[in-house]
């Protein structure tokens, strides 16, 4: 269950909002430099909601085949994240400050976080990423920053520090360019891989209420005009 | 003057010692309900019943904490936890406290489930062959595929090597479904899943009817509750349902009962004894063959059953009441007609009566005893031994302690003219006097065309708003039936997982069919040795070498070489079969517990209910099953009520027979025979027209009262006739009579007014039927209206 859980929010904490796009517009993201670690996490914190379509290949070695899937992600503050898969087959993933919900054909599975408290540091470690604050990060995962040559891409690689997550995650990989994210890789002990790639984005994505309530099933005041 | 009895007085007073010294160490009160179930023809039922009141599940409080909202619900839950693990009173009697999962219940799940994923392959042998063939095996191909395109798919990879077919996954949905769907989390905290309240599930280590044990506990967790609340603006409220809280509550009723009946009494009598007498030392020494009735009653009950229901005490001493009547004959004659030879005299003169009326009353009790009620039983104990014993301490001890001589008192004096003339003026017009029995059976005609049996436990009648408060946190944390449940019983665990396992299969099929609306049950979690031996066999031979499985999901993608676990596990050998005891310490072992039951010779498990469509034919269902039952409490109990009812009539009216055939020994005439005994039959006639009328249904402790009222109330008419033989004694017999009466209904008016349901039914039952009688004495009159005695009648005037 443990593990569930982890790899559930793993695949959720990096395919997360601000590293998708924490910027403006994708395009003038693309365009700004980045040079530090720093300067990445400064600009997630600016970021009030995102909408993302990406498309998943999961290289599992127990499949002659790889998987594919694709979808949109959807994040509002403060912490709602919903992944939503949409071919082959449907299935969701939202993620709130106080549980995880997990919803496909079989029906729905609710995981109360707070109950968790082997699991809750990787949840709180998404408000870490939000809030560009490194040094949280840092406590749980090496991070290690590799800067652009010339105009190629960043990668930010983060390596679990200890367990449960060290048993099952090799390492995460982040490629972006400028403030925008490209590429997820999450690369598993065992072997496996799973690799999201962000088609296409808008940063700067506001709900209303009644989105918020349908997309993440909770009543909140709608994001700031 | 020497005072006499000095001897006889000793000896009582030396006894009495002895008998307080055996007592009083032992003495242990009890308010448990069992004792208020009846033994009946369906005895195992009975004894299910019983064992589920005592049980793990009876230990079980759900404390209920309401808040605006569910997050407040939660924060406020975490801080009473602490409270409660804070507070001395409770801490004391925890066994436990759940307010949200316990850490480890995964990990204990998978280290007991996963290694013998092949005994849980299916839920039952016959579906191995669907899920082993071609095409079942690959649907469990696409299964997995499916699963790994989920973003949880990292537990599947770990576990899906050594389980290509998911079943310890879907085992694990089992134990999650199997734990309730009305309550769910938040923020680490059980909450219900439809209303902002968090539920707390409190364990304790003493039984839920030790109400000693229990009454600090729920003291504790009020105290605690405030505390919280107070740091929370008086925001929060709780609600707790639990048997002890009944225990504790109705412990409380008694003892408050007990203490205003019992002051009450004696102010009532002190004040009487001093206007008639003039006298602060008659009170005093009424209480000696009082108190020696109690002190014998308490030390038979508790040598008998080993100790003593706190509605045996307040009913019984309510009973012994009647030895008060002695004395006051006693005080009475001595007072205005002492004998030359003092106290001693004057009883041996009373003697007749007072034993005839001794003996009547004893005839009640003891048919009371033979009802097989144990709450009756022990009542009918206490009682018979208590007023053996106050008879005979009156007659030993108060001789040696009353006065020889009593001052002449005015008030008496008027009274007993009064009496005397009231007495004249009533046999003069006694033909007119038959005014009072046609009204009486007027009455009675009226009122028993309402008279109905009740069936009414009145278990549930002691505090309907602690019912209501009950009933509400029992809704908000499960949705399974309270009074309906299946048991599966045999002579050890084994015989009785089987049986369960077959009453499982039963209520899945009843279930799909629609009869019924769920089931929890611990077939779910432990199935018997057979069953997982039997399923494990078949699926090893089905799968064989598992090449059959590992062609079918090369079919659907998969790589042979991903199941070696698998493969290694199904040559590896079987590991024992999951026991009850295995799982006992794990965080299961809760749920499995509160579902076990031991009976006198046998094991059995429980399985809930849930929207029963048809339930004779689920019984009928069910009883088909070696050592399956369908329990249902609440009619099985009421059919139990019903029997007694009727075996308690039958008591009635033998007891009245016996007190007739008494009165016939003892008058040898008919007529007298039945002036004594009719008005108190007639008296009893009335009380079930009166309390009819009121809308109350006779219940078998109403007709155990009634009993009472007969083999009571009779005295009444033994002692009008009495006085109606003999003329220089009658104004002194009225005087005690009205004495007795007084005194009497008195003590049952104030048991009437009971917060305890069954004291309440006695003594309003008791105190009709007392005053009906009393009022209707002077029938005995208009029945003695005879102008010939007998010889035999002037042989016993004289004595």
């Amino acid at each position: 269950m443990s593990a569930r859980v982890l790899a559930c929010l793993l695949c959720l904490a990096f395919a997360q909002p601000g590293f998708l796009a924490a910027q403006p517009s994708v395009e003038q993201a693309k365009a700004e430099p980045v040079r530090e670690l720093s300067q990445l996490m400064a600009a997630f914190s600016r970021m009030q909601g995102l909408e993302a379509r990406f498309v998943e290949e999961k290289r599992l070695g127990m499949l002659a085949r790889p998987l594919s899937s694709e979808g949109r992600l959807y994040f509002a503050r403060p912490g709602l994240l919903l992944r939503r898969v949409e071919q082959p087959q449907a299935s969701e993933v939202i993620i709130t400050p106080q549980e995880l919900r997990v919803k496909d054909a079989n029906g729905e599975q609710r995981i109360d976080l707070a109950s968790r408290p082997d699991v809750r540091p990787f949840v709180e470690s998404l408000t870490w990423l939000l809030a560009g604050d490194g040094k949280a990060l840092a406590g749980v995962y090496k991070l290690e920053f590799t800067p652009p040559q010339a105009a190629g891409p960043w990668q930010l690689t983060l390596t679990p520090k200890a367990e449960p997550l060290a048993h099952l995650i090799a390492h995460i990989r982040i490629v972006g360019q400028g403030l925008a994210v490209s590429e997820i890789q999450v690369r598993e002990k065992g072997g496996d891989e799973t690799v999201t790639r962000i088609t296409s984005a808008n940063p700067a994505r506001k709900f209303t209420a009644s989105e918020l309530s349908s997309l993440f099933g909770v009543k909140l005041k709608p994001s700031r005009k | 003057m020497k005072r006499t009895g000095l001897i006889p007085f000793a000896i009582s007073a030396l006894v009495l010692l002895l008998t307080a010294l055996y007592v009083f160490p032992r003495l242990r009160m009890t308010s448990d309900v069992q004792l208020l179930l009846p033994p009946a023809a369906d005895r195992e039922a009975l004894a299910v019943i019983s064992q589920v009141a005592d049980s793990e599940l009876a230990r079980l409080m759900v404390i209920a904490v309401g808040a605006p909202d569910r997050a407040t619900a939660a924060r406020a839950s975490r801080e009473l936890e602490q409270e409660l693990r804070n507070e001395p009173r409770v801490i004391k009697q925890l066994e436990s406290l759940d307010a949200g999962p316990r850490s480890g219940s995964d990990r204990a799940i998978y280290e007991a489930y996963y290694p013998r994923r092949l005994a849980f392959f299916t839920e039952t042998e016959a579906e191995v062959a669907a899920a082993t063939s071609d095409e079942g095996l690959r649907a469990a191909a696409r299964r997995l595929k499916e699963q790994l395109a989920q973003p949880l798919s990292t537990l599947v990879t770990q576990i899906a090597p050594g389980d290509p077919t998911l079943s310890f996954t879907r085992l694990f949905e089992r134990v999650q479904a199997s734990q309730g769907d009305a309550v769910t989390l938040h923020e680490g905290r059980f909450v219900a899943r439809d209303e902002p309240w968090a539920v707390m599930f409190l364990r304790t280590k003493a039984r839920a009817f030790d109400s000693q044990a229990q009454a600090p506990v729920l003291a504790g967790i009020q105290d605690a509750f405030e505390r919280v609340n107070a740091r929370f603006d008086g925001q929060l409220h709780m609600k707790q349902s639990g048997a002890n809280r009944f225990a504790v509550r109705m412990e409380k009723a008694i003892s408050e009962d007990l203490s205003r009946v019992s002051t009450l009494s004696v102010v009532g009598l002190g004040l009487l004894l001093f206007l008639l007498f003039r006298s602060g030392w008659l009170l005093l020494v009424a209480t000696i063959p009082l108190g020696a009735g109690m002190l014998v009653g308490l030390a038979v009950t508790t040598a008998v059953y080993g100790s003593v229901h706190g509605v045996t005490l307040a009913f019984g001493a309510s009973l012994l009441g009647v030895a008060l009547d002695y004395v006051e004959h006693l005080y009475c004659h001595h007072a205005v007609a002492p004998s030359p030879e003092g106290p001693a005299g004057t009883l041996r003169g009373l003697a007749p009566a007072l034993i005839t009326g001794a003996v009547t009353t004893l005839i009640g009790f003891v048919a009371l005893g033979g009802s097989g009620f144990r709450g009756l039983q022990e009542v009918a104990l206490f009682s018979s031994t208590g007023l053996i014993a106050a008879l005979v301490t009156t007659f030993s001890m108060l001789p040696f302690v009353l006065p020889r001589g009593q001052s002449e008192v005015a008030l008496r004096t008027r009274i007993v003219g009064w009496l005397a003339r009231l007495f004249e003026a009533l046999q003069a017009q006694r033909t007119r006097l038959w005014i009072l029995p046609a009204l009486a059976l007027v009455f009675s005609a009226v009122g028993l065309s309402r008279a109905h049996l009740s069936d009414d436990m009145m278990l549930g009648q002691l505090d309907p708003a602690l019912l209501a408060e009950d009933k509400h946190v029992r809704a908000l944390v499960a949705r399974f039936e309270e009074s309906r449940f299946v048991l599966a019983a045999g002579s050890d665990e084994q015989a009785a997982l089987k049986a369960n396992d077959a009453v499982a299969e039963l209520l899945g099929r009843a279930v799909a069919r629609g009869e019924l609306g769920g089931y929890n049950s611990v077939a779910k979690l432990l199935p018997s040795q057979a069953h997982q031996e039997a399923v494990d066999r078949a699926a090893r031979r089905a799968l064989g070498d598992g090449k059959a499985l590992l062609t079918a999901f090369e079919a659907e993608g998969f790589r042979a070489d991903a199941f070696e676990p698998f493969l290694h596990a199904l040559k590896a050998d079987p590991p024992p079969a999951l026991e009850y005891a295995e799982l006992l310490d794990s965080p299961l072992g809760l749920l499995l517990r509160s579902q076990r039951v031991t009976l006198s010779d046998r094991v059995g498990f429980v399985s809930m209910l849930r929207d029963v469509k048809d339930p004779q034919a689920l019984a009928r269902a069910v009883s088909a099953i070696p050592g399956a039952k369908l329990i249902d409490q609440r009619s099985q109990l009421k059919a139990a009520y019903l029997a007694y009812q009727l075996r308690t009539f039958q008591l009635l009216l033998a007891g009245a027979a016996g007190v007739l055939l008494l009165l016939a020994l003892r008058y040898r005439d008919l007529r007298k025979t039945l002036a004594a005994f009719l008005p108190s039959v007639l008296g009893a006639v009335v009380t079930v027209a009166m309390l009819s009328m009121l809308g109350h249904g006779i219940d078998l402790v109403a007709m155990a009262a009634l009993l009472m009222v007969i083999s009571m109330g009779v005295d009444y008419g033994v002692f009008l006739v009495d006085a109606s033989e003999s003329k220089g004694e009658r104004a002194i017999a009225l005087l005690s009579v009205f004495m007795a009466a007084t005194t009497t209904v008195l003590g049952f008016g104030l048991l009437a007014l009971s917060q305890h349901p069954m004291l309440r039914v006695i003594g309003l039952t008791a105190w009709v039927g007392m005053t009906a009688c009393a009022l209707l004495a002077p029938t005995t009159l208009v029945l003695l209206a005879s102008p010939s005695p007998s010889p035999n009648h002037n042989a016993e005037a004289k004595s």
